[in-house]
């Protein structure tokens, strides 16, 4: 199993693309197939699932658990391959990345567009 | 409070404290494994639930550590208790005709407490849940020892879909049971003492919801009393009084 996408040391901003390539179908538990956990620091209380595809790019959004108590710094990107009932199956893959600032590399947000914007006015 | 010589008690033990100490394990390790459960089916792996939080343990371990817990005392309860267990079966099983008047009239007596008289050990709604609660709780337990060993492949799918479908119907038979246990509707107004605490309940409430299981039981209490016990009903009445 390895990480394809971040690289190792590369500077991540949220939401970040992930790309992991493993050696097993990847499915949701109901098809029987693996899945694979994704988190940080070696912490899996909280973290992302990926059920599908490999190669294929998932979007690692500010919402996801993974990212829960992620602060902007340097960390280690685990991913961990899974049984279809959860437990673990043996492969696993780390890279160490920066995380950047919130939304640091994301689209501008629609409150920045908002302050831009004169205040409506009203007649009354 | 004092009781006169001769004088029943104003309150009928129901079950005995190993029945509510099973009773009490089954609750909170089937309450567990609904919680994470259905935190899991409802797409929210990844994102600990209070229970995990408390724990440290992810949901899905929770699930099954507390899978194998239930499984434990299921085997406990079959074989330490299997003479009660015989029971309970056998006593579900049994119905008579009369049986149908009670459930003709059951809509209305949940309300007004009026319930039809049947002879039963337990009335026959409570009968009917006793089997789909065992079948059920049997198919869990199964179905999970299953997902369990295989881990993962085209036999983790079929033992999947039967544990998830026995958890669609096990649900609403489990929210009824309580709704009814609770005591919140009028006609079942204090029988969760029978399960709870000393496990004794008014007799009012015992003549209302078990008439025949209680007649039998006084029954059996004042014979008891004829060869020489006190006969009081404190801790001597009969729990296998049954209606055959």
């Amino acid at each position: 199993m390895e990480i394809v996408e971040p690289t190792g040391g590369a500077e991540i901003s949220v939401p970040f693309t992930l790309v992991v390539d493993s050696s097993e179908e990847l499915g949701p538990t109901d098809t029987g197939n693996h899945h694979v956990h994704v988190y940080f620091d070696g912490d899996d209380s909280s973290y992302e699932v990926i059920e599908s595809g490999n190669g294929e790019e998932h979007e690692i959004t500010v919402d996801s658990p993974a990212m829960e108590g992620v602060e902007p710094g340097e960390h280690t990107l685990n991913v961990s391959l899974r049984n279809a009932d959860h437990s673990a199956a043996g492969a696993e893959a780390e890279v160490t990345v920066t995380v950047g600032e919130e939304g640091s590399g994301g689209s501008p947000s629609d409150d920045e567009d908002d302050e831009s914007e004169e205040p409506p006015d009203y007649d009354y | 409070m004092t009781t006169e010589p001769g004088t029943p008690r104003p309150t009928v033990e129901r079950n005995n404290a190993r029945t509510r100490w099973l009773h009490a394990a089954v609750y909170t390790t089937v309450l567990v494994l609904l919680l994470t459960g259905w935190w899991l089916t409802l797409g929210q792996e990844g994102r600990p639930s209070p229970l995990s939080e408390l724990t440290g343990q992810s949901d899905a371990e929770l699930h099954t550590a507390i899978g194998w817990v239930l499984t434990g005392v299921a085997v406990l309860g079959a074989v330490a208790g299997w003479r009660a267990a015989r029971t309970l079966l056998t006593d579900s099983v049994r119905f008579r005709r009369t049986d149908l008047r009670w459930f003709a009239r059951w809509p209305g007596a949940v309300v007004t407490g009026r319930f039809a008289r049947h002879e039963g050990h337990f009335d026959p709604g409570q009968r009917l849940a006793n089997l789909a609660l065992i079948v059920l709780l049997l198919v869990l337990i199964v179905t999970g020892v299953g997902l369990w060993s295989v881990s993962g492949g085209p036999a983790f799918v079929w033992f999947n879909r039967l544990h998830r479908w026995a958890t669609y119907v096990f649900t609403p038979v489990i929210v009824g049971h309580v709704l009814i246990a609770s005591g919140i509707l009028p006609g079942y107004r204090g029988v969760w003492r029978a399960m709870h605490l000393g496990g004794r309940l008014r007799r009012r409430d015992a003549q209302r919801v078990w008439p025949g299981w209680l007649e039998r039981t006084d029954a059996a209490a004042s014979a008891v009393k004829a060869e020489g016990g006190d006969g009081t009903g404190d801790g001597d009445e009969p729990r296998q009084a049954r209606f055959h």
